[in-house]
């Protein structure tokens, strides 16, 4: 051995790092050095803040009426009451409702700010579920082939063919309308895309060498697809998760809108903004109160996706 | 020729004689759309304890099928569809897939062209080779961890604790072919199947893996296939030589006896057309005219006929049998060797004897 060890250290293509590299801390490192990664995390901070901190940041009940907590016509609790901001110069008489209040006087930013727990919420369920079920029929239809494949593929096709949201309105439809049911609807629409991520990971990653490699070792099927292939086919599934929860955010708002997922008198951006949708000219906050909530959300969720992409792709690990 | 200088006399390691794997008559097939492809068909050699087979041949002669057949890594639309593999006195071929899989990695392993794709790239080196233990030897994880230190210092990498938790990425070709073996001979197997190991290495790193595959196998009385395409390599190092054509054996035989007494033409035409690393003037390279055929398209008779300098009447109309030549040196599928109408043991002799049909 002493012979070829000296010439192996000559043959070292990149010198040792100082510390060893760790795929989790390297991930994170390339994750926080991005633009659009970092834009996407400040902006889910943001909601994520909200969510967390709901009783402290709102002044009043997500649900509360305010002629029930004491106001009167007088101090402005009237249907889609106008901003009113004692720093801005509304009458002192008045109380102050940052946002505003909605048609039925409760006040407009405690419910937005509420709503982030419900939007969270159904953006990891709704996803988790989607990719669960998404990665172990993925991984089926890749991994056995044949007719398993032909049948699972065929169903995801059947379900790629409607478009995303008459579906789940129909799925809903069938459930009946309540939040959990929209997540479900939502969910279910989403499965194809991941058991199609996943079905071409597996497809690709099982003809890598390093799969051949690890059968030459003794490594089973169960091996193959739990410790070589599933962890290369995470990076697509994450950075499609990631996106995936915005589209879903949208979709079970949409759902809300049309009154078919979060019920009254619950607060829900998706929700808000279709009980609003009638009063959009005299009462444009309303609408884009929640609708800058969703969007921030949607936009941090699209940021990290794309941030994570890149970061998770282990040939960038410097 | 510089044969005799690379071949020195070398210690025997082991109990000489004793076969390790005999294979008999392996055929292994693909179904294409255009039909059945014979990768293998009729392959016949042996191996012996401790000692290393040199496997080679021009590209697509189906060396690398015959070393996933040996492993039954074949996977569909491939088939084995005939022969024996007998290793150790059991027919491999007879094994359920339990005790196939326990074999691989325990007592037959396999190092492929690519060491960096051979090696999963979102798990340390570290861990893999932690797998490797545990999946054979039972091993815990703090154990598995100081047992694959050893075994990468045992391969000659430099700083192996630290080493333990780089990426494959982060090596150099000839760092991870080094892992590659040790994860190979980290549960102590009796053969290894090396396939072009270092075909993808720069020509140093080369010669240093080399140089550890002869330690390895020295040490723990190794038996080899080494599959390549360099001569040199299996001039230097082979005990034994199988030469293989189209699928089919062209030759079998001592080392020596392929290198200084060989018996088919495609094998004299084989060792005239390299150059051993020790070209001198006035020594001339004679390639072989021609190109290797199709599977799909096998010519007639013996496949090398349309290249064949040697070639009569009959080689066009019978395949010849893979038999033992006259002369008793070596095993060879050629009628007028087998004949014994043919004398190749100067070196040359296939371009300067050469005859017309
Ligand atoms: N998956 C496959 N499907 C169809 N035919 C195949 C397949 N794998 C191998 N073959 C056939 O087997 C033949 C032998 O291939 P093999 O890989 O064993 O060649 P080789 O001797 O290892 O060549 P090389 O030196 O280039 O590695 C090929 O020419 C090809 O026709
Ligand atoms: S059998 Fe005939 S064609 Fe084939 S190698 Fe021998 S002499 Fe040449
Ligand atoms: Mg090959």
């Amino acid at each position: 051995m002493a012979s070829t060890a000296p010439l192996a250290e000559q043959s070292l293509d990149q010198p040792l790092v100082a510390r060893p590299a760790n795929l989790w801390r390297d991930t994170l490192r390339n994750l926080l050095g991005q633009r659009s990664a970092q834009a996407g995390l400040v902006l889910l901070g943001v909601v994520l803040l909200m969510a967390v901190a709901a009783p402290i940041l709102a002044t009043h009940g997500e649900t509360t009426n305010m002629l029930d907590a004491g106001e009167t016509r007088a101090t402005g609790a009237v249907r889609n009451a106008a901003p009113c901001i004692h720093l801005l110069g509304c009458a002192a008489s008045k109380s102050q409702h940052i946002l505003g209040l909605d048609s039925n006087l409760r006040d407009e930013y405690s419910r937005v700010i509420y709503a982030s727990r419900v939007s969270l919420e159904v953006g990891f369920f709704t996803v988790g579920i989607a990719i669960i079920i998404g990665t172990v029929l993925g991984a089926i239809a890749g991994y056995a082939g044949g007719w398993a494949d032909n049948l699972v593929m065929r169903v995801m096709d059947v379900l790629l063919a409607f478009p995303a949201l008459v579906l789940a309105i129909a799925i809903v439809t069938v459930l009946g309308p309540s939040l959990i049911n929209a997540q479900i609807a939502v969910a279910i629409v989403g499965i194809p895309v991941y058991a199609r991520v996943m079905r071409a990971s597996v497809l690709s990653i099982r003809e890598r060498d390093f799969v051949t490699a690890s059968r030459a070792l003794g490594a089973s099927s169960y091996d193959i697809l739990l410790r070589r292939i599933l962890p290369n086919a995470l990076t697509p599934l994450i950075v499609q998760g990631t996106l995936g929860i915005a589209g879903a955010i949208l979709d079970v708002a949409a759902l809300s809108f049309l009154g078919l997922g979060s019920q009254p008198p619950a607060a829900d951006w998706g929700s808000m903004i279709g009980d609003a949708r009638n009063v959009v000219f005299v009462a444009p906050w309303l609408v884009l109160a929640p609708g800058a909530a969703i969007a921030i959300m949607v936009l941090g969720f699209n940021l990290l996706g794309d941030g994570l992409r890149d970061a998770l792709d282990p040939r960038l690990n410097r | 020729m510089s044969i005799s200088e690379l071949r020195e006399p070398r210690r025997r390691v082991g109990t000489t004689g004793e076969r390790l794997l005999d294979v008999r008559g392996l055929r292994t097939s693909f179904t294409t759309r255009d039909g059945v492809v014979r990768a293998v068909d009729g392959i016949d050699f042996h191996v012996n304890r401790g000692e290393i087979l040199g496997l080679v041949g021009e590209s697509g002669c189906g060396k690398s099928v015959t070393s996933l057949s040996i492993l039954r890594l074949i996977a569909p639309p491939g088939r084995i569809e005939a022969g024996e593999l007998i290793f150790d006195g059991r027919d491999l071929l007879k094994l359920d897939s339990r005790q196939m899989r326990e074999l691989r990695g325990n007592r037959i392993s396999m190092i492929f062209q690519q060491p960096t794709s051979s090696l999963n790239p979102v798990f340390s080196v570290g861990r893999q080779l932690e797998e490797v233990l545990e999946l054979h030897r039972n091993m815990k994880r703090r154990a598995a961890r100081d047992r694959a230190a050893e075994l990468m210092r045992m391969v000659g990498i430099p700083d192996p604790v630290r080493r333990l938790d780089a990426f494959p990425h982060a090596l150099s070709g000839g760092m991870a072919q080094r892992v590659m073996i040790a994860m190979a001979l980290a549960c102590e197997p009796e053969l290894l199947i090396a396939d072009e190991p270092t075909t993808a290495l720069d020509v140093t790193t080369q010669e240093q893996i080399i140089d550890l595959l002869q330690e390895m196998q020295a040490e723990f009385n190794l038996s080899i296939i080494l599959i390549t395409h360099d001569l040199g390599v299996v001039a230097r190092v082979a005990n034994s030589i199988l030469v293989m054509y189209a699928g089919r054996p062209a030759e079998f035989g001592e080392a020596d006896d392929i290198f200084y007494r060989c018996s088919h033409p495609y094998t004299r035409g084989l060792l005239d057309s390299v150059d051993y690393g020790a070209y001198r003037p006035g020594e001339h390279l004679h390639p072989i005219a021609g190109v290797p055929p199709r599977l799909d398209q096998l010519p007639p008779g013996c496949a090398f006929h349309p290249r064949c300098l040697y070639a009569e009447p009959i080689c066009r109309d019978s395949v010849p049998e893979f038999g033992r030549v006259p002369s008793g040196h070596t095993v060879a599928a050629c009628h007028p060797a087998l004949a014994g109408r043919l004398n190749l043991h100067r070196a040359g002799a296939h371009a300067s004897g050469a005859r017309e049909l």
